[in-house]
């Protein structure tokens, strides 16, 4: 389900919490939401789920707007940062409820989620640790076959194991499903393997939002050593965007076409040299630095 | 797709009604307690209870009315508690994040709320259904559908109300007090701006002596839950519960409206409108300054300015205490700009409140505009009686449209409207309360509780006293429909009680006293006034279909032969009266009864016997007077008139001024 923001803004009195967003989400993929501790992330999915209503733009998922449209909410799940379980009930108690509310709800799907998490379905959800209850949540909504997930910090909580499990999880329904999932996070690494696509958010402005293999594929990370340092040309011949000199080791981030850098770099016969893919951090300190912001201000973890 | 667009969500439904099915048990115990239980122990009991039917019309009648209370805190507590997944920001994101539509939940917010409200009620009175077999009073199946019938009406209204002001509100606690605001604050409001009006300026007519009308009356009556409660005990009003369930209609719609508006992200915000904040700590801290002020002026009575700091104290309380309310802590976060605005407020409400009633009790109507009158004086024109309409009366009775009496009575309202006494005053009273008939037909009540005692005054006050005054306020006189009457009771101040029952007995000392009325009341006035004020008066008791048991008191005419004969036919004369208890008897032959009766109202004992050397009865010569009482020879023409001590009235250094109507009574004698 392909979803498309335009122009959304939400306020709280006097302060604007989201500013004139625009984003678009192609379907069966994964979009990373990164952002500081009160960029607006809650507030913008918030806003996506339809909880709160724009002040202006819309949301639309697959052209339809989802604000008090039921059929729409029905294919759309979100899971709160802190996962909400009804006073005194049970996985199975919630599962009722789901299964009354999502037209979509696999029991099958449900009873197979709680083997593998090894859960107890007759517990009391809210006796559990946070881990659980978020795996409890995790289920629920895996469960409801959703077309879009809208996780809020989603692997907060979770011990690295269930983390990559829940990921596993998510990217089958992803593949199997064509599910369209959008995390919220604070914690860059975090969403660095899963996410197709990324955007930051900063006081409620979206400053960045790119598709990752696109990134990854225009965009690399050069670290050369040599007897005497070369002249400025070189880096502009390799395409250097950005640069970092060491001693004799140089290390530089190379955007333009990558297949061609190995070429270009042994003409300048090095002492040795190393290309490697950009992380999602370099990537964001890169394109941050280049719009006046410092990453590490942005994003802490 | 399920339930897209239906109103009906199981789902829902089965979550709601889980969350507060146990308030629903609670309430059913609780019920069945009140109701079923209390009928069955006090059956058990019947043996002990004579009269059936005051059982029946008393005990089962109040029994619904305590469980329709407990109905209506129910359907309160229900509505709080079904309403509060909209006050926490978890829960409420949740269900606002399910595909179920806001209408739709407002939708089961009320099926459920109905359903756990009618349920137990509907299994109460299957119960009483089959419980009245076993009671030994008589409890008819109509009685129980009304109240089933009636009780879930109230409920269910109760209950809209009540979750309409959830949507003003993210906080339980502020939720009920919104109820309580909702409900109350128009009382409380008119309450104490009345209250505080007759504690400043007299004349205000907060409890009437006259009708049973008043100024509270009108609000305390149409306030929903006591209007609904006694309205089950009383009268059922069909006008007036269809205004109140068309009330709750539009309440629901409105309550849609509010909820389609409503916008999640002030979830953690105390009040969902700060205007409605706004307004509403502005009428409380008013309502709470009119409150404390009262109570400050009371407990420190002194001049205008102590009376404006007393104002002043009030409002800085009251704001400080409706903060600590409306912020749900006591560790209040003040801003300049409400205070500013509570403070403006509060200054100009007491300018309105100053000149309002400043114009209220200064109001004297014109003689011309005034149709008929009804008095009552402590000391002239007395009627003193709880009557309030009711139809075994004739319309005449206590109204009084004889020209002249009502150019009195505007002319001794002029007196008391005029006077400069403004405020209560410890010791002195002298009541004078007037309710006018005016030509348009709306109704004008004054009540004063110090009239002045200037001489001009006082002669106005004496001119009320009129043979015509006497029988528009005479109880027996003016009964409509004898065969109402179930009991006559003649009462002297000694607490003596003379009762007529029985048709004919009654039909016939009601016939004697009105063949006989003319005659009786053809002495003097003032002898016939002083005794219905303070020595005699009568009670009826009546009941027709349709009504329990009820009572009217008020003046009769201690001279009457049919009273008298009745009287003596119980009990010595003189013993009814108390002569026999008085220590002190007097003779005294009345010459100027002007002047006489005057000094008898306004002059303390010692002057007044000074005055006229009033003869002191040894002891055989009171046995001789209680023989000639005994035998009926009381007469209010003769000029001869019994002056005794009032064998109650206990003097203490305060009451050594009383004037001797208090401390003594009077008749006449042949």
């Amino acid at each position: 389900m392909k979803v498309n923001v335009r122009n959304v803004d939400k306020s709280f009195g006097a302060k604007k919490a989201v500013k004139n967003v625009n984003l678009v989400i192609t379907p069966g993929t994964m979009h990373g939401l990164l952002g500081s501790n009160g960029a607006g992330k809650t507030t913008f999915m918030k806003t996506l789920m339809g909880i709160y209503k724009p002040d202006s733009g819309e949301v639309m998922f697959d052209g339809r707007n989802i604000y008090e449209n039921t059929g729409m909410k029905s294919e759309v799940i979100f899971i709160q940062d802190i996962p909400f379980f009804f006073a005194s009930a049970t996985l199975n108690k919630m599962a009722e409820f789901y299964r009354g509310i999502y037209p979509r709800w696999s029991e099958k799907r449900f009873q197979q989620l709680i083997r593998h998490f090894k859960l107890n379905p007759n517990q009391n959800l809210n006796a559990l640790s946070k881990g659980m209850r978020r795996q409890a949540s995790f289920i629920l909504a895996i469960s409801s076959r959703p077309k879009v997930m809208l996780l809020d910090e989603p692997f907060d909580g979770l011990d690295p194991i269930i983390r990559q499990q829940v990921k596993n999880l998510l990217l089958q329904d992803i593949a199997g499903h064509n599910m369209t999932v959008i995390a919220s996070s604070h914690n860059l690494r975090e969403m660095e393997d899963i996410c197709d696509s990324v955007s930051i958010m900063h006081h409620g402005e979206l400053l960045f939002n790119r598709d990752l293999s696109e990134i990854k594929g225009s965009h690399c990370k050069l670290q050369i050593a040599f007897n005497k340092l070369p002249e400025d040309d070189f880096f502009e011949d390799v395409g250097a965007v950005h640069k970092t000199v060491r001693g004799r080791i140089i290390t530089c981030i190379i955007k333009g076409d990558i297949l061609d850098v190995e070429k270009k770099v042994t003409k300048y016969n090095p002492l040795m040299y190393d290309i490697l893919p950009l992380t999602l951090e370099e990537i964001f300190t890169y394109e941050m630095r280049e719009k006046g912001y410092e990453i590490s201000n942005i994003i802490v973890e | 797709m399920k339930y897209l667009t239906s109103l009906w969500n199981s789902t829902l439904i089965r979550h709601f009604t889980g969350q507060t099915f146990w308030i629903a048990v609670l309430y059913t115990v609780i019920s069945l307690v009140a109701l079923p239980l209390s009928l069955w122990v006090a059956s058990s009991n019947m043996g002990n209870v004579e009269n059936m039917t005051d059982f029946e019309n008393n005990m089962v009648q109040t029994l619904m009315q305590v469980n329709l209370f407990i109905g209506i805190i129910f359907a309160v507590t229900l509505a709080i508690f079904t309403m509060n997944f909209k006050n926490s920001e978890s829960i409420s994101d949740f269900i606002h994040s399910l595909p179920v539509r806001r209408g739709s939940i407002l939708s089961v917010v009320y099926i459920v709320g109905i359903l756990l409200m009618t349920l137990p009620v509907i299994f109460i009175s299957i119960i009483l259904m089959f419980e009245r077999y076993v009671l030994v009073f008589d409890l008819s199946f109509g009685e129980i559908f009304f109240w089933m019938i009636y009780t879930i009406i109230t409920m269910i209204i109760t209950y809209i109300l009540a979750v309409f002001t959830g949507f003003f509100t993210n906080k339980l606690f502020i939720h009920l007090q919104l109820i309580v605001i909702l409900f109350f604050l128009p009382l409380a409001m008119w309450t104490a701006m009345v209250s505080t009006a007759s504690m400043i300026y007299d004349g205000v007519a907060v409890y009437s002596s006259v009708r049973g009308d008043d100024l509270l009356s009108p609000i305390i009556n149409n306030t929903f839950p006591i209007f609904a409660i006694s309205q089950n005990f009383d009268n059922f009003s069909l006008v007036k519960s269809v205004v109140w369930a068309a009330v709750g209609i539009v309440i629901i719609a409105i309550s849609y409206f509010l909820y389609m508006q409503r916008r999640n992200e002030y979830v953690n915000s105390n009040f969902t409108y700060s205007s409605v904040r706004y307004v509403l700590s502005v009428i409380i801290t008013i309502l709470g300054m009119l409150i404390l002020g009262s109570v400050l002026g009371y407990v420190l009575p002194g001049n205008d300015v102590v009376k404006v700091i007393s104002f002043v104290l009030g409002w800085v309380g009251s704001y400080i205490i409706m903060e600590m309310l409306f912020q749900s802590t006591a560790k209040i976060n003040i801003k300049l700009k409400t205070v500013i605005i509570s403070a403006i407020s509060a200054v100009i409400f007491m300018g309105v409140f100053y000149a309002g009633w400043n114009s209220y009790t200064s109001y004297v109507p014109a003689a011309e505009d005034v149709d008929s009158v009804m008095v009552y004086s402590s000391d002239a024109g007395s009627s003193y009686t709880n009557f309030e309409k009711q139809e075994i009366m004739n319309d005449d009775y206590l109204t009084n449209d004889d020209r002249e009496f009502i150019n009195d009575t505007v002319e001794a309202h002029q007196f008391a409207a005029e006077s400069s006494i403004e405020e209560e005053i410890p010791g002195y009273y002298r009541t004078f309360d007037v309710a006018y008939k005016m030509n348009d037909g709306s109704m004008v009540y004054r009540s004063f509780n110090h009239y002045p005692d200037s001489d001009e005054a006082l002669q106005a006050l004496e001119q009320l006293d009129s043979i015509q005054n006497l029988r528009t306020t005479d109880l027996i006189l003016n009964i409509e429909e004898h065969e109402w009457m179930t009991n006559i009771m003649l009462s002297s101040f000694a607490g003596d009680t003379v009762y007529i029952n029985g048709e004919d007995d009654m039909n016939r000392f009601t016939n004697d006293y009105k063949s006989t009325y003319q005659n009786s009341a053809d002495g003097s006035l003032e002898l016939t006034n002083l005794a219905s004020q303070n020595l005699f008066n009568m009670e009826i008791e009546y009941h027709h279909a349709g009504n329990q048991r009820e009572y009217i008191y008020g003046n009769g005419n201690l001279y009457n032969s049919a009273v008298i004969e009745t009287v003596s036919e119980e009990m010595p004369l003189s013993e009814f009266l108390a002569i026999d208890e008085a220590e002190e008897v007097y003779e005294y032959e009345v010459i100027n009864s002007d002047v006489f009766y005057y000094d008898f109202k306004n002059s303390s004992m010692e002057e007044f016997n000074s005055t006229y050397d009033l003869k002191l009865l040894e002891p055989d010569e009171k046995e001789d007077i209680e023989e000639e009482i005994d035998a009926g020879n009381l007469s209010t023409d003769s000029g001869r008139v019994i002056i005794f001590s009032n064998p109650y009235h206990y003097l203490d250094d305060a009451s050594n001024d009383s004037s001797v109507q208090y401390t003594h009574f009077i008749i006449g004698v042949e």
